[in-house]
């Protein structure tokens, strides 16, 4: 698998040239265009796959994740183009085994069949957050391709650090995390900064320059009502 | 006529210089400034009918003509999304275009509505199609990035990602993969082409984009 980005850092866009019978697997809606070789499956599987497959998919649905991921695979060697929703940059990460990711859904975009993948929840404080509540650890060897709103930005922690939550795309899990209120009270209510995570130790933090609740909380009430 | 084109790839702008006597066409609401001397007309494009045709399509029913008096003027066009504006020089030749991909063009350019294909009726995405063809230069653009791709062969592309693509291409409006894969994919229709020839495809979707901020909408309060 080689993976391209184009359009970076704005439109980014990334295309994943697959050898003959190689897949890639994606967030529903995320395909732009394909070469006619790759066929397309849908299933509740988790990358990993396997017998706990439709389990691991169900909890998908559960923390609110679509409960489907699509499979393209290239029957001669062909090319898969995949974009995000949103305004923004794509990111290539490679993992080897030695270090998991966890990874804020909305950032998931695509990965190499072999990655394995698991839901986790947030924690019972990210409840009250209005953000996205659940992240998905990934592990083994593979690529991950992630896609930021706005601009994306890495820190390598090594003690303590705070982020607003909606500001997170990605962390290794060799970091500790508490969702925690920022000051006081008066903050809380006041400052406009809502929920804030707390990282604690050693291990590498990407993040995104936008907020993409906040913007849809900005934009929708301009917009006309629906009707339910 | 002479053009350049700033502020690539994500917030594109089309500035063009007129000699006395050149008229450019533009989409309404694509003029972001002017010098002085520049002469507006709003015309409903090829008559009432046209118009009614254009407005199908998802287009607005009049396009506006700009021309400088006296001296040469100078134009600068935007599309209605952030995105990148590129050039089609037609000597002949034929494109087909998605309606809301149309800037501006100059010269012997004959825009006319086609229909995209009865699959699209069912898609909601607004497929819909336009020919342009003639001697001169069009303008178009693309919300998110432009990516161009040589077809020789056949080759699939999300019907929302579509922009331009030359005429000579066929092309067959499809839901992807199996039964299964329609309904739960995520994936809406997509147009497989097959021939030779140019495409060229966004890296945004409009309709995703609005399928994103609905939730964010507010909602009707009900009388009842």
């Amino acid at each position: 698998m080689k993976i391209e980005i184009q359009n970076r850092p704005a439109y980014a866009i990334a295309d994943v040239h697959l050898e003959m019978n190689e897949s890639v697997i994606s967030e529903g809606g995320a395909m732009v265009s394909m070469t006619s070789d790759v066929t397309v499956s849908t299933s509740a599987m988790s990358p990993g796959g396997g017998a706990g497959g439709l389990l691991k998919g169900l909890k998908r649905m559960l923390t609110g994740e679509s409960f489907f991921l699509n499979k393209f695979t290239s029957s001669t060697g062909g090319h898969v183009s995949f974009a995000p929703t949103l305004i923004g940059d794509v990111e290539h990460i490679a993992l080897d085994g030695t270090k998991n990711l966890i990874v804020q859904s909305s950032s998931y975009m695509a990965c190499s069949e072999g990655l394995e993948m698991d839901t986790q929840f947030g924690g019972m404080k990210s409840l009250f957050s209005g953000e996205s509540l659940f992240w998905i650890k990934f592990s083994g060897s593979g690529d991950l391709i992630l896609n930021s709103f706005g601009g994306i930005f890495y820190k390598d922690v090594d003690g303590s650090f705070i982020v607003d939550t909606g500001h997170i795309v990605a962390f290794e899990d060799t970091l500790e995390y508490k969702v925690k209120k920022v000051g006081g009270l008066k903050a809380t209510l006041l400052s406009g900064e809502g929920l804030v995570t707390e990282f604690s130790g050693k291990g590498r933090l990407y993040m995104q320059t936008h907020n993409a609740s906040a913007f849809g909380r900005l934009l929708g009430p301009k917009l006309p009502p629906r009707e339910h | 006529m002479k053009y350049e084109l700033t502020g690539k790839p994500d917030y594109a702008l089309a500035e063009i210089t007129l000699e006395a006597g050149e008229t450019i066409t533009a989409e309404t609401g694509a003029m972001v400034a002017m010098s002085a001397n520049m002469q507006i007309e709003t015309k409903a494009k090829g008559g009432l009918l046209g118009g009614l045709k254009r407005m199908v399509t998802g287009e607005s029913f009049f396009t506006n003509n700009f021309h400088p008096d006296g001296d040469a003027g100078t134009i600068k066009l935007a599309p209605q999304a952030p995105g990148d504006i590129d050039v089609l020089k037609l000597n002949g030749e034929s494109y087909l275009m998605q309606a809301g991909a149309y800037l501006a063009h100059v010269g012997d350019v004959e825009i006319d509505s086609k229909f995209g294909g009865f699959k699209s009726f069912f898609s909601g995405e607004g497929f819909f199609l336009i020919k342009v063809s003639g001697n001169g230069t069009v303008f178009f653009n693309s919300y998110g990035g432009l990516k161009k791709v040589s077809i020789n062969g056949s080759y699939i592309v999300d019907t929302t990602h579509i922009v331009a693509f030359n005429e000579g291409i066929s092309y067959n409006v499809e839901a992807v993969g199996g039964l299964k894969a329609t309904f739960l994919s995520g994936e809406g229709l997509v147009c497989r082409y097959t021939g030779e020839g140019d495409l060229w495809i966004q890296t945004r979707s409009g309709p995703q984009f609005a399928g994103w901020i609905n939730p964010f909408r507010p909602v009707k309060k009900s009388n009842n």
